[in-house]
């Protein structure tokens, strides 16, 4: 019983790790006023872009995370462009890079041969002085590098959208583009800017699902990860703020 | 068509519209202007332009993986159009597609994303195989009751959205996406267990008898066309003709103002979802007892995405939807014979649909805005 109950502790953070990478990535979008249902297909992206690096460029699994969060950014591109520039509805576009995304990795898959290629993947972090404690070790014998990255990424996100100038740019972007505009903010690029890095941190999601967590690829192996991304952002975000200012409302 | 947002528009419009700081070089800057309105003729023409491109694009990625021109050509206009066995095999497909169509269709028209129709059609199939598994009611009828149950199962799965919408404003597009991995779960949880085909030992549910099967009508075409013909014609009405049209129209024009004009808002938006839903259900009931026969694991598949895509390709409109679902079901047949010829994974269909619908997307930019370059 006890056994089980550490496999699982220590299971979790591995499982966790795509959404959190995947929502805080979403986050920075969404504060700049794009819904980006792009995820799902932008993960696949990530996930496909990560093996490959490793089945061609080099079998660092450290490159092969920086080449899927380029790639994932550089895609993007084109989520931003048709939803920023040409002001295509965000729900249409999103649903169509989705189902782009996974036709193109589908078959790019296919074609160049990289499904069901196992990759050598990332080695396990050894925290020495914690994984010789008895029993609980385990927990610290099973976790890689991106699991501790995510605390660092955790803080550089939140310091940069709530303390930053860039970040106060950017929400006011999200809540007010007219005012924005009007206070010399280029919202174009603002909102660019933020679909790039945040779809840069759904790629990193994405590669580390194939790259780290199945060392393959398999055609739509994100599983419907990040919708469920989408979902969190909403739960941790929309709702209590809508809240409140429900309550503010029948209050006043 | 698809609502602008219009915070969006005049931040950047402003950007615009702004006097240009003096530079050096200049040379020019490009002005955008809304356009109130643009001829019919120029946007039939824009709008064909569009999905040629699309189409020259997919043409281009089919030729890069391995597919010669001549061959696609071949495989596309003259195998689908011009044999009799293949355009009913594509009228065949294009039913459920019809439906799926006009269904999310019939919610875009409340502004209700419905992204919840594989799920819907999931429960319908489920639902009309409970009464072929358990032989419920006499024979003769089996075949309405299954077609009925089925929409009442895909009305069910929307409401649960709707309700949670219209009670604690609970963003659709998420709820209606999610329930569909609920829905699947369920299905693979019956097609791998209980509903296993004793006969075979495949995950998918033992075959419907020859009466519970939707049956081929005149000269082969399939009772199923008939089925969606009929439902179009009824949505058409219900959108164009009836009251409740002229209402959903209002709430989609500006739905604060149709509520304080006294319009029923909320029963209107109601008709609506739910008859997306119970559109949904009559498609998964049409793919189970049409093509399938049985329940099986993936039955679903692809199908919600195209019902948004068809509906807003057809600007949701039922006819235009339906004309639309014809194309995609071109498609579908196409993609399924260059699989089998050309060993090219069918998810190819999913990129041609996808790169038809951005290129359609961003020639809306045209159709809204009048560009100028200003010196």
């Amino acid at each position: 019983m006890l056994d089980f109950f550490i496999n699982w502790i220590a299971g979790v953070p591995g499982t966790a790790t795509p959404y959190a990478l995947a929502a805080l990535g979403l986050i920075i979008s969404e504060r700049a006023g794009v819904l980006s249902l792009a995820a799902e297909g932008l993960m696949l992206v990530g996930a496909l872009s990560g093996i490959a690096a490793c089945l061609t460029v080099s079998s660092n699994p450290y490159l092969a995370l920086a080449i899927a969060m380029a790639a994932t950014a550089v895609f993007s591109l084109l989520f931003a462009f048709l939803v920023v520039i040409l002001r295509v509805n965000q729900v249409i576009a999103g649903l169509a890079m989705v189902f782009f995304c996974q036709g193109l990795t589908n078959l790019v898959g296919t074609i160049a041969d990289w499904t069901n290629r196992v990759v050598q993947g990332l080695p396990k972090l050894h925290l020495w002085p914690l994984t010789e404690i008895p029993a609980v070790g385990r927990i610290f014998a099973d976790q890689d590098i991106v699991v501790l990255l995510i605390v660092p990424i955790f803080f550089g996100v939140s310091y940069m959208m709530n303390d930053s100038l860039v970040g106060l740019r950017t929400r006011a972007v999200g809540e007010n583009p007219d005012a924005a505009d009007a206070a010399g903010v280029n919202v174009t690029l603002y909102r660019v800017g933020a679909v790039v890095v945040g779809s840069a941190l759904v790629g990193l999601a994405g590669a580390y699902l194939s790259v780290v967590s199945t060392k393959i690829w398999i055609p739509g192996m994100a599983g419907g990860r990040g919708w469920i991304a989408i979902a969190l952002v909403i739960f941790a975000r929309w709702r209590p703020w809508r809240d409140r200012r429900d309550r503010l409302r029948s209050t006043a | 068509m698809l609502d602008v947002d219009a915070k969006t528009e005049t931040a950047i419009f402003a950007g615009g519209a702004k006097p240009a700081p003096p530079r050096p070089f200049r040379i020019g800057r490009l002005n955008l202007e809304i356009r109130q309105q643009l001829p019919a003729w120029q946007q039939a023409l824009i709008l064909g332009s569009a999905i040629l491109i699309g189409l020259l694009l997919s043409g281009v990625v089919l030729v890069i993986a391995g597919v010669s021109a001549r061959d696609l050509f071949n495989e596309f206009i003259v195998n689908t159009l011009f044999d009799g066995q293949n355009l009913r095999a594509v009228l065949f497909q294009a039913s459920p597609l019809i439906l799926v169509g006009i269904g999310a269709a019939a919610a875009l028209r409340v502004r209700f994303w419905n992204l919840g129709i594989e799920g819907q059609m999931i429960w319908g199939g489920i639902c009309a195989t409970v009464l072929s598994l358990y032989h419920v009611g006499p024979d003769a009828t089996r075949l309405p009751l299954m077609l009925v149950v089925a929409a009442l199962a895909g009305m069910a799965w929307v409401l649960i959205a709707i309700f949670f919408k219209m009670r604690f404003g609970v963003n659709e597009i998420i709820s209606t996406l999610l329930m569909n991995y609920i829905a699947m779960y369920f299905l693979l949880q019956l097609v791998y267990g209980p509903w296993k085909d004793p006969a075979d030992g495949f995950p998918h549910s033992p075959a419907f008898a020859p009466y519970e099967r939707l049956p081929d009508l005149m000269s082969g075409f399939n009772s199923a066309l008939l089925l969606a013909a009929i439902l179009t014609a009824v949505v058409w009405w219900l959108v164009h003709v009836s009251r409740a049209g002229f209402y959903m129209n209002f709430l989609y024009a500006n739905d604060r103002m149709a509520l304080a004009m006294g319009a029923p808002t909320r029963a209107i938006t109601l008709i609506a979802v739910l008859l997306s839903g119970a559109l949904s259900g009559v498609a998964g009931f049409a793919v189970t007892a049409g093509q399938e026969g049985r329940l099986t694991q993936s039955f679903f598949e692809g199908y919600g995405f195209s019902g948004i895509l068809i509906a807003f390709l057809g600007r949701s409109d039922p006819l235009a939807a339906a004309i639309v679902a014809i194309l995609v079901a071109m498609l579908f047949i196409t993609g399924q014979s260059l699989q089998v010829f050309y060993q090219i994974p069918f998810a190819m269909v999913q990129l041609i649909q996808a790169l038809i619908v951005i290129c359609v997307a961003a020639s809306e930019f045209i159709v809204r805005h009048r560009i100028h370059w200003v010196r």
